[in-house]
């Protein structure tokens, strides 16, 4: 049955007309991914009332191409700009940005686009080969898992924090107090709202974020008056680097596959959040590199990993509303929308009775991203002359783009007044060495771990950790930070037993 | 024992933390209390440990926690904060689409480019503003208090 499923889900995608129907689609996705601020989330919920009277054949897999390739789209402005297309492109600037001021822009656009098209592919290969076992394995989880979940991703906060633990700690620390304001989950009850209605609905995780790294670098770059290329020498990234850097993704395959595996076990995962998965990729890139101390100097691996993981939650996820007909993100939702407009009602049944349907959106994503690979790489050259510019021309029109991007991100006029608020607080913490990837993973998991903290505790009791599956990824936690002293010290011990028998 | 400028961030932390868990304590339920508690416990024992380090360092300690010595001062960094800042408050006022080509001609112009440049770089990113995010994204961009006032 799978097989005939896969087969018609291959003649399916070769449909010229499909085919040319998700170009548009990729192309609509980049675009909304290389504006700041704007997610494929909004391109996505524009588009529905284009696929009113279309056939399910076309419409989802149309969708579906928009919102995959979006995320490629915004680690551009991530890596040039030190704004994030999307949310999800946040722990890309990390290192991609410095890249750039080290006149690598076109490197790591290269490595960027190349490792989020192939893992986008492989996410879908995944898809299909683990079908059988995801499924049920998905079932096992509740919320006393989510939460061990969101402790793992925390955990990497020891990893983000620097050379020095204790400010990264604390920059954590001040996240996850952030992620606080606004409504409780369980309660309902406001919280560091001073009875605003704004603050009610959280902080915007867009407007922070701009605040964060965006205004910061913009005063850095306002008052150094030279252009975001640091290195004068540099060239302004042409089809050499750009192709460096694809070939950066192949020598380093390893990071590229642990962070496609990282993504898609995380968006198979519902409710676990578009912002984990790169951020989990990264750190732990960073915890198992040899050299974690370059990581946030501008090192190609700080852009892969994350890259890698962005495009493949998304098979991931898409794979989990297919089955429970349960949307794991706002775009889910969205999408989970445009099925019924269509006449689908996805469950179970979309892995038994529409198999051939639903393998042909996961093989259109995989094709979506092929075709974003191309369409980006095609452009990247052209994007990196951005870091030649003066900054004279620059900073307004950086500044402008950044702060329309953050009230569009929520039509809120206060987000403005959010971005101004992280803005000096980035530029303080960049002053004194405080670690702002470590206070984004905090803010971004902080909603998160309290939310299924409450919801585990409530339903399973105190023990809740008591579950195989819990104790399971509690274990994993432990080993992930032990194995590696733990290596390096049999290394040494067994260096040092020739010199004693000796 | 010097107080460093950072030592004056640490401080701020400290109090604001503090300000953070007392203000937690006041909320009626637990679990809208607890974690906000928790957090900000461990963060003011983490801030305090911060301090200490802070003060006992030597003054002339070239340790890595020590501060680098800023590219820039604050006084430099200002004028670049005061357009950001100017920027916010006359989209406030004016709304994005008065103030966006006003704000590029005049920071174009203030930093010695020519009018055929400034008035090129404003009109190409308005129209770019207009057409992606009012046209093609829908966005109801803030039309100022002043326009709202005028309406």
């Amino acid at each position: 049955m799978i097989i005939d499923g896969l087969i018609e889900g291959l003649s399916n995608i070769v449909d010229p007309v499909l085919l040319g129907l998700m170009f548009l689609g990729v192309l609509i996705g980049i675009f909304v991914g290389f504006l700041p601020a704007v997610s494929g989330l909004l391109g996505t919920a524009l588009m529905l009332p284009a696929i009113v009277g279309m056939k399910p054949l076309m419409a989802l897999p149309f969708l579906l191409a928009l919102h995959a390739v979006s995320y490629t789209g915004g680690s551009m402005t991530a890596i040039l700009v030190n704004i994030p297309g999307t949310g999800p492109n946040a722990a890309t600037l990390i290192d991609g940005f410095p890249m750039t001021q080290k006149g690598q822009a076109g490197r790591a656009m290269g490595a960027a686009i190349a490792s989020s098209s192939l893992g986008g592919m492989l996410s879908v290969v995944f898809a299909l080969i683990f079908i059988p076992i995801v499924i049920p394995l998905v079932r096992l989880l509740y919320s006393a898992e989510m939460f061990f979940i969101i402790i793992m991703g925390l955990s990497f906060l020891a990893v983000l924090a620097g050379s020095s633990p204790i400010k990264g700690l604390m920059a954590g620390g001040l996240g996850l107090l952030f992620s606080f304001v606004g409504f409780q989950s369980t309660t309902g009850i406001p919280r560091f709202t001073f009875g605003s209605v704004f603050l009610l609905d959280q902080l915007n995780i867009i407007a922070v974020v701009i605040g964060l790294f965006a205004l910061p670098e913009l005063i850095d770059l306002a008052t150094r008056r030279k252009t975001i290329a640091l290195c004068e020498s540099a060239g302004i990234g042409g089809w050499t680097d750009v192709w460096e850097g694809v070939k950066d993704v192949f020598r380093h395959f390893g990071v590229f596959l642990r962070g496609t595996v990282v993504g898609y076990i995380i968006g198979v995962i519902p409710g676990v959040g578009a912002e984990t998965a790169p951020f989990v990729a990264y750190g732990q890139a960073k915890q198992a590199s040899k050299h974690p101390e370059k990581f946030g100097t501008g090192i190609v691996e700080g852009v892969i990993a994350p890259e890698s993981a962005n495009n493949a939650k998304e098979a991931g996820a898409l794979l989990t509303t297919l089955a429970f007909g349960v949307p794991g993100s706002a775009v889910m939702a969205i999408l989970l929308g445009a099925f019924f407009l269509v006449g689908i009602v996805p469950g179970p049944e979309m892995l038994t009775d529409n198999l051939g349907l639903s393998f042909t959106m996961l093989l259109g994503i995989a094709v979506a991203n092929v075709m974003a690979g191309i369409v980006c790489l095609a452009f990247a050259p052209f994007a990196t002359r951005i870091t030649k510019v003066h900054p004279d021309y620059l900073f307004p029109v950086i500044l402008v783009l950044g702060l329309t991007g953050a009230f569009a991100a929520g039509a809120q006029i206060l987000n403005l007044a959010v971005v101004v608020w992280f803005g000096v607080m980035g530029f303080f913490m960049n002053r004194f060495h405080y670690s702002k990837p470590a206070f984004l993973l905090g803010f971004v998991l902080g909603m998160l771990f309290e939310h299924y903290f409450w919801h585990a505790l409530n339903l399973q009791g105190p023990f809740f950790f008591m579950r195989p599956v819990s104790l399971l990824i509690i274990l994993a936690i432990v080993l992930i930070f032990v194995i590696k002293p733990l290596k390096a010290h049999f290394r040494r011990a067994s260096r040092k037993r020739p010199i004693t028998e000796a | 024992m010097k107080m460093r400028p950072s030592t004056y961030l640490v401080i701020t932390t400290l109090v604001v933390t503090a300000v953070v868990i007392a203000y937690s304590l006041t909320y009626p339920y637990l679990e809208s209390k607890l974690l906000p508690v928790l957090v900000g416990s461990i963060l003011f024992i983490l801030t305090g440990i911060q301090l200490i380090k802070e003060l006992r360092l030597p003054e002339d300690t070239s340790a890595p926690m020590m501060e680098r010595a800023p590219e820039y001062g604050l006084i430099e960094c200002a004028p670049s904060a005061a357009w950001i800042v100017g920027l916010c408050l006359a989209i406030y006022l004016f709304g994005f689409m008065a103030s966006i080509p006003v704000f590029v001609i005049a920071y174009i112009k203030s930093h010695g480019r020519g009018w055929s440049m400034a008035i090129g770089v404003a009109a190409s990113l308005t129209a770019f503003i207009y057409v992606v995010f009012i046209e093609l994204l829908q966005v109801d961009l803030h039309p100022g208090l002043f326009m709202d006032f005028l309406s």
